[in-house]
């Protein structure tokens, strides 16, 4: 058994929660935007799935006039998008492994 | 869904390395920041001698402070610092804390104890010194979050 995060797994959410893993605590939606290259509305669908299950925060607000939204990884996200990865990891050293053993 | 674990690491590592090229500082605003951090130390020495250094009256302490802020609030931008409401605690601000505190306060000290002495020539000299190490610990500083968030940490 692994502990592969079947939210997080599907390649634009974790692609997503990696952006929001390595930048600043929020985020703005443009940002996660340009580094995922989602649209707009993936992007929206997708953060509003991870919002659903606590792993994402979306706050709304404006800079001046402007609307502005904001993500952030939850601390459960966070710690979820972490051990994700380092399962992501280790499957791909186990596959490694036996990729090895077969040639050997 | 993802079937390949590596493929799924190569998507962590290319969004690491794309927040990462956002953190940078551009030669303008290095030198910039250098030639205000000089500013703000020279100011009380120019607002005193600026006929010695042949310069007219100016509140040059006033506008270089003001110059620095933002400056300072671009830099938070600049350095993925940005946030609505608090900053994240990259590692690399804990590492660069010493020598951050030692370009700021120890500029402070040897110009200004400089200028209190009478020593203006000596002041200014410094005060440019101190610019130049100031511009090159805020890279510094720079880099260090740059690596943090390619590494993920």
């Amino acid at each position: 058994m692994h502990d592969l995060d079947p939210t997080i797994h599907p390649l634009p959410r974790l692609t997503l929660c990696a952006t929001l893993a390595a930048g600043p605590e929020w985020t703005e939606f443009h940002v996660a935007r340009d580094t995922t290259g989602l649209s707009d509305s993936a992007l929206s669908k997708h953060a509003r799935t991870l919002e659903g299950v606590g792993y994402v925060e979306i706050r709304k607000g404006a800079v001046g006039r402007r609307p502005r939204t904001w993500l952030r990884l939850t601390p459960l996200g966070r710690s979820r998008f972490a051990a994700h990865v380092s399962t992501l990891e280790r499957l791909a050293a186990g596959l490694r492994d036996t990729a090895t053993e077969t040639r050997n | 869904m993802l079937d390949d674990p590596e493929e799924g690491l190569a998507a962590v590592r290319r969004q690491h390395e794309a927040m990462a090229a956002r953190i940078h500082l551009p030669l303008w605003y290095r030198a910039l920041f250098a030639a205000t951090w000089a500013g703000v130390l020279a100011g009380p020495l120019l607002a005193r001698d600026h006929d010695r250094f042949g310069l007219p009256a100016f509140p040059y302490w006033m506008v270089t402070t003001a110059l620095l802020l933002v400056l300072l609030l671009d830099y938070r931008r600049r350095s993925g610092l940005h946030t609505l409401v608090r900053s994240r605690t990259y590692p690399a601000l804990r590492e660069q804390v010493v020598p951050t505190s030692a370009v700021v306060l120890g500029s402070v000290v040897v110009v200004w104890g400089l200028t209190l002495l009478g020593l203006p020539y000596m002041a200014g000299s410094c005060a440019l010194l101190a610019g130049g190490l100031a511009s090159r610990q805020v890279w510094q500083v720079n880099r260090a979050i740059r690596l943090d968030v390619v590494e993920g940490r």
